[in-house]
């Protein structure tokens, strides 16, 4: 299906296909890198195979290289340590494992055959192996035809510039490969580990029109990044996904950006992209909850919490051999919180991250949007600390603007806590970090401290 | 009565920064101040349990422990 989808695009062989800060590779070095793979590995057609997926042209071409071979492709952190995607493939139970070649070897990959492989599944998939904050991962089978189902043609001309800022083995690093090589874009590789001032010059340089990030992503963004360069890239397009979407990030957005279409997209690894938002607004209509959306899903709120639930035949499930739970067409408890409030559906954050003082609940966004508020704060986390009086406390992480007082800032903090929430909201713990940590799929970590 | 340990000394720290955070001016603070006539709250103890924790590296109620405080002191001592 990948292959498929590069060859119905036909983008020119001379046109760049994945460009990083560092390096460029054509559209025609691609499919005769992925040509070369799928020969040298046919032996592995039909099979189980896992692949360390890098930022990497290579990578990609491998990819497409064992779509072609008709694998059960299980998709692995190439910047995990080696031990655990082996120890993870044995449990698998894949029959080969690809991994990046030593330095000085001749290819770019090294195969790895493994013994007790199950059999395959009797139709090319792709297994995302969920990126849980603690834990095993989950492995989440996709067919093709789930992963191409939310591609859509953009408005614009042919070869749209994407900006991968997703990591590229979970669900959303592979949305955004996906829509951009239907089209035969050119993806642009933002690497880990990337300064915002240099990502901001990446975009520009790049020339990207159509940019995905989660919003944490972002937020991190305009505030390191300089915004006088970021403003002049030719942006089309701007989404947001992966985590929830506060109203100040969508404002500083069509503030840098005003012709860009700014959207936000409701998505579980579970169940796959289920909506969009894009009439500048955080949370979602609240009539998407009357009747089911044009493409069949519905929404519904049980005890406060998002359920969703996909018509038609099931196109995920969990990898039978490694996750315990099918999955069909039913409804699926998302974990997210959400409120009513008037016409608007708000997002309220995540059941587990949801912070019991005392046997009062409170919701870490809400906290959050208050402090977001306060003149000198450029970012916050709020979570949830042990008590041992109260059971749990609320706590923050704050940046500070440059040049800020910290003390000054944290009266002010104070004092619109106070205005603005009720006690036991209050964040009782403030701490200002340089920077705000985040997870591997780019989203604001909340993790309890002990 | 004033403080005499490190530990009450700590405490009143804790307890005015506290009555700070609230907004509210500290009251006169010393080992025989009665902790429940200051206007303390649940979540105020909380968080000054915390902050203790935090300085101390101790938290004398994580085992449940059902102590009787009455006084500013009473509190300190847990800490030696």
């Amino acid at each position: 299906m990948l292959r498929d989808l590069v060859d119905q695009a036909a983008p020119p062989a001379e046109l760049e296909a994945i460009i990083t800060p560092t390096r460029a590779v054509t559209w025609g070095q691609l499919r005769e890198l992925a040509s070369t793979i799928a020969e040298v590995h046919r032996a592995l057609a039909r099979r189980r195979v896992g692949l360390s997926f890098a930022s990497e042209a290579y990578s990609y071409a491998a990819f497409a290289a064992l779509d072609q071979l008709e694998c059960d492709v299980f998709l692995f952190d190439a910047r995990a340590p080696v031990d655990e995607a082996f120890r993870l493939a044995t449990k698998l139970r894949l029959g080969a494992l690809i991994v990046p070649a030593a330095a000085g070897s001749a290819h770019q990959t090294e195969v790895h055959e493994l013994s007790d492989e199950a059999p395959w599944s009797g139709n090319r998939s792709v297994t995302i192996l969920t990126s849980g904050s603690t834990g095993e991962p989950k492995a989440v089978r996709h067919s093709w035809e789930s992963l191409c189902r939310p591609v859509r043609k953009t408005s614009s001309s042919s070869f749209p510039r994407w900006l991968l800022a997703y990591q590229p083995y979970l669900y959303a690093g592979l949305q955004v490969m996906i829509q951009c090589f239907a089209e035969g874009g050119t993806l642009a590789i933002a690497n880990q580990g990337l300064e915002p001032s240099a990502i901001a010059r990446f975009i520009c340089d790049a020339k990207v029109q159509y940019a995905s990030a989660t919003p944490s992503y972002w937020r991190r963004l305009l505030m390191f990044g300089d915004r006088i360069s970021l403003g002049q890239a030719p942006l089309i397009q701007i989404t947001l996904g992966g985590e929830t979407v506060d109203q100040s990030v969508l404002d500083s957005l069509s503030g840098l950006f005003p012709s860009a279409r700014i959207a936000h997209i409701y998505a579980t690894t579970e169940l796959g992209r289920c909506f969009t938002v894009a009439d500048g607004l955080a949370g979602f209509p609240a009539n998407y909850l009357d009747s089911a959306l044009p493409d069949g899903t519905e929404l519904q709120i049980r005890d406060d919490e998002l359920f969703v639930r996909r018509s038609g035949n099931a196109m995920t499930m969990y990898d039978p051999l490694y996750s315990a739970h099918g999955f069909r067409s039913e409804w699926f408890a998302t974990g997210d919180l959400v409120d009513v409030r008037g016409t608007r559906v708000c997002f309220m954050g995540r059941r587990t991250e949801m912070i019991n003082v005392a046997g009062s609940k409170v919701y870490p966004l809400e906290v959050e949007n208050v402090i977001r508020t306060v003149p000198g704060v450029v970012d916050v986390r709020v979570f949830g600390r042990v008590s041992s009086i109260a059971g749990e406390m609320v706590a923050c992480e704050v940046v500070a603007a440059k040049g800020q007082n910290e003390s000054s800032l944290k009266e002010r903090l104070i004092r619109v806590c106070r205005a603005n929430l009720s006690n036991y909201k209050q964040p009782r713990q403030i701490r200002f970090v340089q920077s705000i940590d985040m997870s591997a799929a780019g989203k604001t970590l909340r993790s309890k401290a002990v | 009565m004033a403080v005499t340990t490190e530990h009450q000394r700590q405490i009143v720290e804790v307890l005015s920064e506290i009555f700070s955070f609230k907004g509210l001016e500290a009251p006169l603070l010393g080992a025989d101040t009665e902790l429940d006539q200051i206007g303390l709250e649940s979540l105020d103890f909380a968080q000054a349990v915390i902050r203790m924790q935090e300085i101390t590296g101790k938290d004398p109620f994580e085992s449940g422990a059902d102590y009787q405080i009455k006084t500013l002191a009473d509190l300190a001592v847990l800490y030696d």
